[in-house]
């Protein structure tokens, strides 16, 4: 019994660590979906027609970006911001630390080491873990700069 | 009282060299400025009032946003403050800004709205010591329209 309680301790020292690192939080989920999804729309794939993309991105999300595309109402590269992906850009996004705003979303900006970040990720927490709701550029209308 | 004068003399001397205090209105931070906003417009709101009527809201936002309410695009005013069709919402706070490619400082508010927790992120355009909303985002998913 005097060993118990110690032996508790030592145990919940020993493996909290493993549980917290098993959990991927906002930022590694936007990492890890730009260190997928650039190379791959880089090279000519299709991200969005992945069904790796469930991964990283939030399944809604998924199926509104098929359809803007399909109806040519996106013409640009939703999750770069652009139209196009700049050569180095593989090696060098810089992503940000995440901006809690509830306990269930969370803001990324990502940008690369020459800029501050244009893009603003948001994420949002899922059963199955983090998942990409949008992302906001900053483009903003003509109608602002008059 | 011999040594009291000059040593009064020495503080004095010490004060005069000693760095001025930073002038209270230095320039104001992303947060202050969006605070500063909701504050307004809430007091403008009261009543029969309609801050987009006002010209003080040029204050904050640009003219050409403005103009575009005024010239009845009421579905224009919605987005643009990303909230409901009754837009009354309560205790709106900034929290801690951030900043982006461009001059934006993306800027965190939480408020309530219809008893409900509201989230947006305020995007600011800042020229010097100028500031100017220029775009809000609500924190919902993505969505085709």
């Amino acid at each position: 019994m005097k060993l118990f309680f110690p032996a508790i301790f030592l145990a919940c020292l020993l493996f909290a660590p493993i549980a917290q690192a098993a959990e991927p939080g906002p930022e590694d989920v936007v990492r890890d979906f730009y260190t997928w999804y650039v190379p791959l729309e880089a090279g000519g794939g299709a991200p969005l027609n992945s069904e790796e993309i469930y991964k990283y991105v939030y399944l809604p999300t998924v199926s509104n970006l098929r359809i803007l595309y399909s109806m040519a109402m996106i013409d640009w590269m939703y999750f770069i911001c652009g139209q196009e992906i700049l050569p180095g850009l593989i090696n060098d996004l810089v992503v940000h630390p995440a901006v809690p705003i509830t306990d269930t979303v969370s803001l990324v900006p990502v940008g690369d080491s020459q800029t501050k970040p244009w893009i603003l990720v948001f994420v949002q927490k899922e059963k199955e873990g983090w998942r990409i709701t949008k992302v906001e550029d900053t483009n903003y209308s003509a109608l602002y700069l008059r | 009282m011999k040594k009291i004068l000059p040593c009064l003399a020495m503080l004095f001397a010490l004060a005069l060299l000693l760095p001025a205090p930073p002038a209270h209105s230095a320039a104001q931070t992303a947060e202050e400025f969006v605070g500063a906003f909701y504050a307004w417009y809430a007091e403008a709101s009261q009543g029969d009032g309609d801050p987009w009527e006002d010209d003080a809201m040029l204050k904050y936002v640009p003219q050409g946003v403005v103009e575009a309410v005024r010239n009845g695009d009421n579905q224009y005013r919605l987005d643009f403050l990303q909230v409901g069709m009754t837009y009354e919402w309560n205790s709106p706070v900034a929290h801690k800004a951030f900043p982006m490619e461009g001059n934006l400082m993306a800027v965190p508010v939480s408020m309530q709205m219809a008893g409900e927790d509201w989230h947006v992120i305020v995007f600011v355009h800042q020229d010097g010591e100028s500031m100017s909303i220029v775009k809000i985002a609500n924190i919902f998913p993505l969505v085709t329209l």
